[in-house]
């Protein structure tokens, strides 16, 4: 809420500060993107790799950031590889994580936590679930244990034009080297925390994802391209590794209800058996 | 279609070398296309899966529901969210909390429904909460699984145009329908989806739960097919945004600017 409130001064202060400059100059339309978006032209053709099986976070893979740099989450906000616009570096010290060296749990923002909103699509390599990608000539479905929720990467369509803002985006994607899938991504909404140390972006994001098949590994080099939040693209890391445990074994479901229930009981650092939200 | 083609050329070549001869069993069916979307069709179950009260107006005194008593005082105990009886702002509806919907309730839903038939598993793709289900194929319930919301699901394929989902391993925190049926984790809940014709498929449902009905129970719906591409809005159930609503019109039983009402628990309209 104070959030959203903060936000919107945020944004009135800007569109006042605009309105002043477009009466003097016309300002240019905001930049969609730093990176092409969408499959490249004249892409060589590529074998399609098998990507079959189950997929669990790999060594190296578990990381609080996305943050190539700093997967741990120590650097947050001074990230070697990430240029911050001065408000998404205020919005997400803002925020509070539920894990992680700046977790306070008991007075989390999380989304998730609070209200279930999906993880998103960076987010969810943060659980410690597995993900599963089914292959079909039209499509790729990646299937999360997370949630459990799944979503579809078209093969061979363009983005449609003026997609409207949504959790998951709109995704399209390709194959390249015989050994990798490249999904990429826009459409999305700016409600998801981009990981587990509440990354922010905005409805401009960009995601660009390369999962690249290595012997009994899947190494995902995530792009952030946000020109609302980030002044230049960012590289996001996850490793996942083969897992033979079986698939949808747990459901990782999420009520709030259910959430209420177990941090009543459980209690949290601080605040033993009285957790509430709010 | 590749893909496709592909599995059912090993079906065949599984078939064939599996055949008669050597195993002196029927040949295995073949496998019907349930490649979708599908969207509500006409007939059937509605936000009751009561055929005779499909719109609530009998809740509790449906003749088609062999409820046990605690059962039927547990469904009137319930306020639901939708039908005549509904209210909104107090309902005990755990989509309210944006809880795992389950099947069949997601089946009371106007979101589409999609099928990925692999050789080992189907996956029952959902718009409503953006879900799915895993089918198990040619594998066996575990001995004691886990009570889950959308419990352990087996199937098979019969007559070469019907999919046999057989579910166990259910929890009993959800509503098997708007109506607020429940469920108890002894549910075992089997559900034929035939495709009928290239437009249409019917599912039959039957619900095997000894723990609150006293006898099995059968419903059915219809699918048709939609043009539309799946999962092109996502239809995600999220607590702040039912908050935001039911703060927007100024819930009576929610006192007004109180946002976090619904997700502190002691003030959460009793559950159970």
């Amino acid at each position: 809420m104070h959030r959203s409130i903060t936000s919107a001064v945020v944004l009135a202060s800007m569109m006042a500060g605009a309105a002043i400059l477009a009466a003097q100059t016309a300002a240019p339309p905001p930049l969609r993107s730093f990176l092409p978006i969408g499959r490249p032209a004249n892409l060589p053709p590529s074998a399609v790799p098998d990507l079959s099986g189950d997929w669990a976070l790999g060594v190296g893979g578990i990381g609080q950031s996305l943050s190539a740099a700093d997967p741990g989450g120590r650097m947050r906000g001074k990230e070697p590889d990430i240029e911050y616009l001065p408000w998404a570096l205020a919005k997400m010290m803002a925020d509070v994580p539920p894990t992680g060296p700046d977790a306070r749990f008991e007075t989390n923002t999380d989304p998730n936590m609070h209200y279930c909103e999906p993880a998103g699509v960076g987010r969810i390599y943060n659980w410690p679930a597995k993900t599963r990608f089914v292959q079909t000539p039209e499509a790729v479905y990646l299937i999360h244990e997370v949630g459990p929720t799944a979503r579809i990467v078209w093969l061979n369509r363009d983005h449609p034009e003026d997609p409207d803002p949504q959790y998951w985006g709109t995704s399209i994607g390709w194959y390249e080297n015989g050994d990798t899938l490249v999904v990429d991504t826009i459409g999305f909404n700016d409600r998801t925390w981009l990981d587990q140390v509440a990354h922010p972006h905005t409805d401009r994001l960009h995601f660009i994802e390369r999962y690249t098949k290595v012997s009994d590994t899947i190494e995902i080099r995530m792009t952030i391209d946000d020109p609302g939040a980030y002044a230049k693209p960012w590289p996001g890391r996850r490793n996942l590794r083969k897992s033979d445990t079986g698939f949808f074994r747990y459901q990782w479901p999420c009520s709030v209800r259910d959430n209420n229930e177990n941090y009543q009981k459980v209690g949290a650092p601080g605040n033993p058996g009285a957790t509430t939200f709010k | 279609m590749r893909n496709q083609f592909v599995m059912s050329l090993m079906a065949s070549v599984a078939v064939m070398v599996s055949s008669p001869i050597l195993q002196g069993q029927e040949p295995a069916a073949p496998i019907p296309d349930l490649s979708g979307p599908w969207t509500r069709g006409q007939g059937g179950f509605g936000s009751s899966l009561s055929l005779s009260d499909p719109r609530m107006q009998k809740r509790g005194n449906e003749d088609d529901i062999p409820y046990q008593p605690w059962a039927r005082e547990k469904t009137l105990s319930q306020r639901t969210s939708t039908g005549p009886q509904a209210q909104y702002y107090n309902s005990t509806n755990p989509q309210m909390w944006c809880d795992p919907v389950g099947a069949p309730a997601v089946y009371g839903w106007p979101q589409k429904t999609e099928f990925v038939q692999t050789p080992k598993a189907v996956y029952i793709l959902y718009e409503y909460g953006v879900r799915y289900r895993i089918v198990w194929l040619n594998s066996k319930h575990p001995e004691d699984p886990d009570p889950q919301y959308w419990g352990h699901s087996i199937g098979w394929y019969e007559n070469g145009d019907t999919l046999v989902v057989d579910t166990v391993g259910l929890n009993d925190k959800v509503w098997l329908d708007e109506a607020a049926h429940p469920q108890t984790e002894q549910m075992h809940m089997i559900e034929r989806y035939k495709r009928v014709d290239r437009d249409n498929m019917r599912l039959d449902l039957t619900l095997d739960d000894p723990g609150a009905y006293t006898r099995p129970w059968s419903t059915f719906r219809n699918f048709s097919r939609s043009d539309a591409q799946f999962l092109r809005y996502q239809w995600e159930c999220t607590v702040r945004e039912v908050q935001a609503h039911t703060d927007t019109l100024a819930a009576p039983a929610l006192a007004p600017g109180t946002p976090a009402s619904l997700v502190s628990p002691d003030k959460l309209p009793a559950a159970k």
